[in-house]
């Protein structure tokens, strides 16, 4: 693979910046979308940028997922395409969910493009505002050591984290204290071309390194979702991990997926029942927990959503009960995509499996029901 | 509160010495929740009918529960005593305790248990049934013809009739593929005279509008009322019609790339293209012809059908004209349905002309001839020098089938044929209401086959459109609501008969009542529970469940 | 004045698609069926190629459908005796014989069989199980009400049996039940009389019914029917499951001197029956040549031979027995021992196709098939008349759907809108 190699760009955010300054000045976009540290600067946030000098504030990779992008997003087109163009810097998650929306219909992709960028994770949030200097400091140094340490669990088994079976035009990766520019699409072809570079540079180190990391990564995934598997199994493992469940829904809130005008586990009409109803309900368990249907939500939640979950961990971070949540649906998510060979958010024009029917198949699954 | 009323059928001794109807009746008086239970021996009979519509009237029940046979059997016969008796009939929940428990179940006890708890679950559910309601739409009995070549043609005049009119839409004129042909088999009658004395009955049906090199541009509407737009000379035409009917033809397999039939040679011809042009240009010198069967077969899936008895046409034209050439058929398996072929076949052999089963062949040039390497199952190769060589190979769609099917959100099938709304039970209609496929668009076949699908299209809309007759609708049908919908569309991807669309204008999905049937796919897929079923709600399943879990 | 209510002939598949396009029309239909039950070959089948779809289960909706259209008259054991008039005004006298049980009364529970003390073959079945006097060609028949086979009942013979009756608890028998002779005046009549297989026996060198253990096609169907004799099991005459069928293809198509199109497709039906009942069972299929016409056919064709099957391509083939099996002889000394050997004879007309004829001056071609013209495989020889389904030739199902839809259309064109 070639791309261009910048050399000596030790804070890449201020180098990310020039360029998309650049492409702003350039008038290669009428505005960008792409992450703020907020005024008090324990947090970050999506701006929405036109303005060159705001600009000079962005940063492009913050340590923290305070919000996920496509998450962020979804007011933008709601009502409706845009009528101008837009460059939008994301993680690759946050881009894979971005077009997991595309198909449910709930962003418009026309005039967007995206620049992705290498992820070394994030920490977790609610660490991070309380010292935020510390996590700054050490995130930095991520990006050299490339060590999961310290990151989210969802983001120390993350396999998507570069350029992998993404959707996006333009991507940056880092490496040696250098930017890494490599387009992907014919899109991003023109957005690097008018940026004045030319894909001559050998990129080889930089994707031995990346294969490397995935290596590591993929012992970390098969060895956690081992663990996972073990630990959630039957009713009573998965009782016993959502246990601490106080039915917040902060995990759907947050998710960039869950897309319901009313959660459907939220709806006075589909799940209230009559008083008399709970009392029958007793009947046979003896007792009934309240507030109710409380894993009927996690269970209902991961029915709709676990095609196209992304793993980006952000319901965890949400959970204020710290039930690992985000590692319970990258797993079932994985299982069940493998299942029907899909991998959201790798082609905008590849069907969720919801979506299409087939006559055939799944037979192994009905043929390991028969042997039962 | 509702009124409810419960119905013990006794079905004679069947459900009476099966299953303890007394013990059900005391306990469900017990519950308390419905208004009353009677008693009957034999509730379908004439006798019990009145005895119901009587008993809801006095009782002022307004719901109502019937414990008794299958729903198959006489749910019907119970939904219309209801409305004799002024109560929406499907305020009516049937429970079969007659099939599903007193001939299942021996043991009378375990019987009148299972019978009460799908009593119960009935008396549950039947409260939040909602009186639903059989409405009607105003239909245009006119139809729309796209296509006219033999299948459109014979559509529109078997539909034109009077207070029916029938516009026949083709891009280029008349006639399709038979204006190609020479004869038709077996008969060998004329396809230019056929075609002739159709366009003339044309003259007689002021009903039917022919609109040459015209195109379609698109198709809006649904069942009963389609507005179709067509270009005609640069002019956009819009017509109006209940339903449409697509017979858009097929075309024929060129091998082309597929070097081993020598296509592409001088001479070497595919089946049609020998009938349009060769047939007239057959060289002086020429002494022997050969026609090579099921070219592309392999290729393309499936036999054509037509093509064998095509090629013994065409040994028969060849024959008429230059009875000194020796015909050779080259076949793998001779395909021959129904009762007029083999004859046909016969009269062909007592032709002299020749058949050869080959299992392996190969068309090459011999200097001014064409040379065959074949051979015939014995192990050896043969030569065989011939002047001209005819590819019989079969039919593939029109491609411009998959343009209509998008347009009308049909299906085709694995090979690019409109696919048929069932293969057996309905070859002509397809999943979406009020649209026909009629000819070679459905798949390969001869003329004859053609004409009769023509005929069946017509059949199914002289049935289902009646000049000045409204269209029923499905009365159990879904729902979306406006405020829960986000548009996501995985309702529309799933429904497979057209009947759900996105509203651009508002983000969401709407249900177009006239195609909806119920399948109730759409609800079952709604994560948000925007889409409903009318019958099947939330509401009336958990109650339902909950009653028999019990 | 034009006639709007039309007469359809036979209650197969044919008649009873064209029956309910008229119908739903809003036309009088009055659809005669002779025998006792309708549904025709169609509910003889457990499946149906090529998604293997339950026969019965396809049709029964539209059996419903006639059941409770009420456009509809369905008059079972009933006949067409005389027919005068012309297009557009037929008369029409139908003889509807007595079912000796009411229509109305019973409902079908099967309380009156077991009491019956009279045995009998059933024709159903093919002769492959016993039937009462009083009695259901198979249960699931349609309508649901048994009649009295009174030529074969005790009472016939002046015994004052009453065992039916007694069994009874809706009062649904009639012993004094009269033939009724109806008249009707219609516009247009389809005729879909349908086919039945010939005797295999007519073809003796293979020794059906000489060697016990050869089928006829439509006794192998109704061993593989969960309403069979056998409850579906395939099982040889001496009641174990065969260890290798073999099926042959064209028989008697030369003596015939047509192809009945249907068989290659069920006999590969067959063979997918044979392997889904019978682990580890050789298949044979004996054919002279392959006709798989139509677009899904190939793909399931193939499908089912990918299991395994012995497909052997002869001109020759004779039968012998072999000790309690039967040994196929082909290219004359080539052999294949197996232990069932199932026949595909040709597709004829129903025997009673040819009053029909008499009865409504119809032209029959030269196999005794209804005369249809060649462009318009519906159009009898007389204006008013359509020929619908197998009454007019072999078909697949889906052409005789079509010709059913086509005739609809056909005597609803005739009889104005």
């Amino acid at each position: 693979m070639k791309g261009k190699i910048i050399k000596n760009s030790d804070n890449i955010n201020t180098k990310i910046r020039e360029i998309l300054e650049s492409l702003i000045s350039k008038q290669i976009f009428d505005a960008v979308f792409v992450p703020v540290r907020v005024p008090t600067g324990e947090s970050f946030t999506y701006l929405l940028i036109k303005d060159k000098n705001i600009l000079k504030d962005c940063i492009p990779l913050p340590p923290i997922m305070s919000v996920q992008g496509a998450r962020a997003f979804k007011d933008l087109t709601r009502l409706g395409k845009l009528k101008y163009k837009i460059l939008c810097v994301m993680r690759p998650c946050e881009i894979r969910a971005m077009i997991e929306l595309s198909k449910l219909r709930q962003v418009t992709l026309e005039d967007v493009s995206f620049l992705s960028l290498d992820c070394p994770g994030v920490y977790q949030t609610a660490d991070y505002i309380i010292e935020p200097e510390k996590y700054d400091k050490s995130f930095s140094s991520l990006l050299e050591k490339w060590e999961p340490e310290g990151l989210r669990p969802n983001c120390r088994v993350c396999n998507h984290f570069s350029n992998q079976e993404i959707n996006s035009d333009l991507h940056i990766g880092f490496y040696d204290q250098s930017l890494i520019l490599v387009p992907l699409t014919k899109k991003g072809e023109e957005i690097f071309t008018s940026l004045g570079f030319e894909s001559t540079d050998d990129l080889a180190d930089w994707e031995n390194r990346k294969n490397e990391l995935l290596r590591r990564r993929e012992e970390i995934r098969n060895k956690t979702f081992t663990e996972l598997h073990n630990q959630t199994n039957g009713m009573e493992g998965l009782e016993n991990f959502f246990k601490g469940c106080i039915n917040c829904h902060n995990c759907m809130r947050v998710c960039p997926i869950c897309y319901c005008r009313q959660c459907f586990f939220e709806s006075t009409d589909q799940l209230r029942r009559e008083s008399e109803d709970y009392l029958i309900r007793t009947e046979k368990k003896g007792g009934i927990r309240f507030p109710v249907d409380r894993m009927l939500f996690h269970l209902g939640r991961m029915t709709h959503m676990s095609l196209s979950c992304v793993g980006c961990g952000v319901c965890e971070d949400g959970c204020p009960m710290d039930i690992p949540v985000g590692q319970i649906f990258n797993f079932i998510g994985d299982e069940v995509q493998k299942m029907f060979e899909y991998l959201p958010g790798r082609d905008k024009d590849e069907p969720i499996p919801v979506l299409t029917y087939k006559e055939d198949e799944l037979h192994e699954y009905e043929d390991a029901q028969e042997t039962k | 509160m509702s009124r409810i009323g419960l119905f013990l059928c006794e079905c004679g001794p069947n459900i009476a010495e099966a299953i303890d109807l007394d013990k059900i009746a005391e306990f469900i008086n017990k519950e308390n929740k419905v208004a009353g239970i009677e008693r009957h021996r034999l509730l379908c009979s004439e006798e019990g009918k009145k005895f119901l519509a009587e008993s809801i009237k006095q009782n002022q029940f307004d719901h109502i529960v019937i414990a008794a046979c299958s729903p198959k059997q006489h749910e019907s016969t119970f939904m219309e005593v209801l409305s004799q008796a002024g109560l929406n009939p499907y305020l009516l929940q049937l429970v079969n305790i007659r099939e599903q428990c007193a001939w299942m179940t021996p043991d009378k006890g375990l019987a009148t248990k299972k019978a009460l708890r799908l009593i119960r679950a009935a008396i549950n559910r039947v409260r939040f049934h909602s009186k639903l309601h059989e409405k009607e739409i105003e239909a245009n009995p006119d139809v729309v013809v796209i296509g006219a070549g033999m299948t459109g043609i014979e559509t529109a005049l078997s539909l034109a009739q009077q207070g029916r009119t029938v516009y026949l839409i083709d891009k280029d004129k008349l006639g399709g593929m038979l204006k190609n042909l020479k004869r038709l088999f077996p008969g060998m009658l004329d396809p230019q005279r056929l075609l002739q004395e159709k366009i003339a009955e044309f003259n007689n049906q002021t009903q039917i509008k022919v609109f040459e090199d015209s195109q379609v541009k698109e198709i809006l509407g649904f069942f009963g009322n389609f507005i179709v737009t067509i270009i005609n000379k640069e002019k956009e035409i819009s017509l109006k019609a209940g339903s449409i009917v697509l017979g858009i033809g097929a075309q024929e397999f060129v091998p082309e790339g597929m070097d081993q039939f020598g296509y592409g040679l001088k001479n070497v011809y595919t089946a049609l293209q020998f009938e349009k042009e060769g047939l007239t240009k057959i060289p002086d010198e020429s002494k022997a012809l050969a026609i090579i069967h099921c070219v592309g077969r392999e290729k393309l899936g499936y036999c054509s059908k037509f093509c064998c008895v095509n090629s013994m046409k065409l040994a028969h034209l060849i024959k008429e004209k230059r009875p000194d050439i020796k015909v050779i058929q080259f076949y793998q398996e001779l395909c021959l349905p129904g009762k007029e072929y083999d004859k046909f076949y016969r009269e062909t052999r007592e032709k002299g002309i020749e058949f050869i089963r080959f299992d392996k062949i190969g068309v090459g040039k011999n200097g001014n001839q064409l040379e065959l390497k074949y051979g015939s199952g014995d192990g050896t190769e043969k030569h065989l020098n011939v002047d001209i060589v005819i590819l019989a190979t079969g039919l593939i769609p029109n491609p411009e089938t998959k343009d209509f099917a998008q347009m009308l959100n049909i299906a085709v099938d694995d090979y690019g044929f409109f696919k048929e709304e069932h293969i057996k039970l309905g070859p002509v209609s397809t999943l979406t209401d009020g649209i026909f496929i009629a000819g070679t668009c459905q798949g390969p076949k001869d003329i004859k086959e053609s004409i009769l699908q023509a005929k069946a299209a017509s059949g199914r809309i002289l049935s289902a459109l009646i000049p000045g007759r409204k269209l029923p609708i499905e009365a159990k049908a879904s729902e979306i609501s406006d405020s829960l919908c986000m548009g996501c569309g995985i309702c529309v991807q799933v429904c497979a008969y057209g009947a759900v669309s996105i509203d651009e204008r508002k983000h969401i999905s709407v249900v177009n009542e006239v195609l909806c049937r119920g399948c109730g796919n759409c609800a079952a897929s709604c994560p948000s529970g925007a889409a409903s079923h009318r019958h099947f709600t939330n509401q009336q399943l958990y109650y339902e469940a909950r009653e028999i879990l019990r | 004045m034009k006639e709007k209510n039309i007469l359809v002939i036979g209650a197969g598949l044919a008649g009873i698609e064209a029956s309910l396009l008229c119908a739903r029309a809003g036309r009088k239909v009055f659809l005669i069926e002779k025998e006792p039950y309708f549904g025709g070959s169609v509910i003889k089948s457990e499946e149906v190629f090529p998604q293997m779809e339950c026969a019965t289960c396809m049709l029964a909706p539209k059996q419903s459908e006639v059941l409770e259209n009420k456009n509809i008259e369905l008059l079972t054991l009933s006949e067409v005796k005389e027919i005068k008039g012309e297009p557009g005004n037929f008369q029409v006298k139908i003889l509807k014989k007595a079912r000796y049980v009411s229509l109305v009364n019973c409902i079908g529970c099967a309380a009156c069989f077991e009491p019956c003390p009279v045995s009998l073959d059933n024709e159903f079945e093919e002769g492959l199980s016993k039937r009462k006097a009083i009695y259901l060609a198979c249960s699931g028949a349609l309508p649901n009400v048994p009649a009295i086979d009174m030529k074969r009942c005790l009472r016939a013979k002046g015994e004052d049996c009453q065992a039916c009756k007694e069994a009874c608890m809706f009062d649904a028998i009639i012993y004094d039940d009269k033939d009724e002779e109806l008249s009707v005046t219609v516009g247009s009549i389809i005729i879909a009389t349908g086919f039945r297989l010939s005797d295999p026996g007519k073809f003796p060198d293979l020794g059906y019914k000489k060697f016990k253990n050869i089928f006829s096609a439509f006794e192998f169907e109704r061993l593989r029917a969960s309403n069979g004799p056998t409850s579906g099991e395939i099982l040889t005459r001496d009641g174990n499951p065969p260890k290798s069928i073999a099926f042959i293809h064209c028989v008697g198509r030369e003596e015939k001197g047509y192809c009945s199109q249907i068989c290659c497709l069920y006999l590969t039906k067959f063979a997918h029956y044979a392997l889904d009942k019978i682990p580890g069972v050789k298949v044979y299929q004996f054919y002279k040549e392959l006709s798989i016409p139509g677009k899904g056919s190939q793909k399931f064709f193939q499908e089912v031979m990918k299991k395994g099957i012995n497909l052997i391509r002869t001109e020759k083939l004779s039968i012998s027995e072999n000790g309690a099996g039967l040994r196929l002889t082909y290219e004359d000394n080539k052999t294949v021992d197996v232990d069932m050997v199932v026949l595909a004879p040709p597709v004829e007309p129903h025997p009673g196709a040819k009053e029909i004829a008499q009865l409504l001056k119809l032209e029959q071609e030269q196999f005794g098939f209804f005369k249809t013209t060649e462009l318009n495989p519906i159009e009898s020889n007389r204006p008013g008349i359509f020929i619908a389904g197998c009454a007019q030739g072999p078909n697949f199902m889906q052409d005789v759907i079509l010709q059913a839809q086509a005739a609809a259309g056909a005597a609803l064109h005739l009889t104005g809108s």
